[in-house]
């Protein structure tokens, strides 16, 4: 039987609002067990969401490049493709 | 008014985190009697339109007949690029011209970018639900 359901009154969210970061993982694991399947549910979401910012952090690696495809503020490179455009079009129209 | 289609993004790897899926749009590119059917990444942050190398000699264009130069920045500008003109398909709306910078690079994705792409259709992106809507543009 869980320890949590052998007497300890204190519930996982009581543990939480109070800021009980010392609370061993054992007595937290017991006290998930007697949580409702939603609460486990989204306490799944929240451990997972907490994992990929893990990862995030660790995308960048120092001194590697990552490329930047996008071409930004080519106003001329716009400019001559509108022109083009435009001359095609004229074209096609007769 | 043309009814909006709606796609999901697509995804592109799942060890990326958060970022796994994006915006990638599928449609048939025609030059002559040429066409590929591919996908483009829609990019509000790019200027213009980019074709990879490749998919501009699979449409039949010649390097050396497009003379028309355009430079353009980023990681691209170690590359040449020519202004090139090709129709476009996407679902069953109409066929526009859209206008590419023909990029020597085949490294690159197809890039949708507001020259000319972003003029001719309206898009809302739901990034939440990892879908687009899409609509040629409304006069």
């Amino acid at each position: 039987m869980p320890e949590a359901k052998m007497g300890s009154d204190r519930t996982l969210s009581s543990a939480l609002r109070r800021g009980d970061s010392s609370m061993p993982l054992t007595e937290l694991m017991s006290q998930i067990q007697e949580l409702p399947k939603i609460d486990k549910l989204r306490l799944m979401q929240f451990l997972a969401t907490e994992l990929v910012k893990e990862e995030d952090q660790n995308i960048f690696v120092a001194n590697q490049e990552y490329p930047i495809w996008s071409p930004y503020n080519c106003s001329e490179a716009a400019n001559v493709l509108m022109n083009l455009l435009a001359t095609k079009q004229q074209d096609q129209n007769g | 008014m043309v009814n909006a289609q709606t796609f999901p993004y697509k995804v592109i790897g799942s060890s990326l985190g958060m970022v796994d899926r994006m915006p990638y749009l599928p449609l048939t590119l025609s030059l002559n009697d040429r066409s590929v059917k591919t996908e483009g990444l829609l990019d509000t942050g790019a200027s213009v339109n980019v074709l990879p190398y490749e998919l501009g000699l699979e449409l039949g264009l010649i390097w050396e007949s497009e003379l028309l130069s355009v430079l353009l920045s980023g990681n691209l500008a170690q590359f040449e690029a020519r202004a090139v003109v090709v129709d476009a398909q996407i679902s069953s709306f109409p066929i526009v011209n859209l206008a590419f910078a023909w990029t020597q690079s085949s490294k690159v994705p197809l890039i949708l970018g507001q020259a000319n792409f972003f003029f001719e259709f309206d898009v809302c992106f739901f990034r939440g639900r990892s879908e687009l809507e899409i609509r040629p543009k409304q006069n």
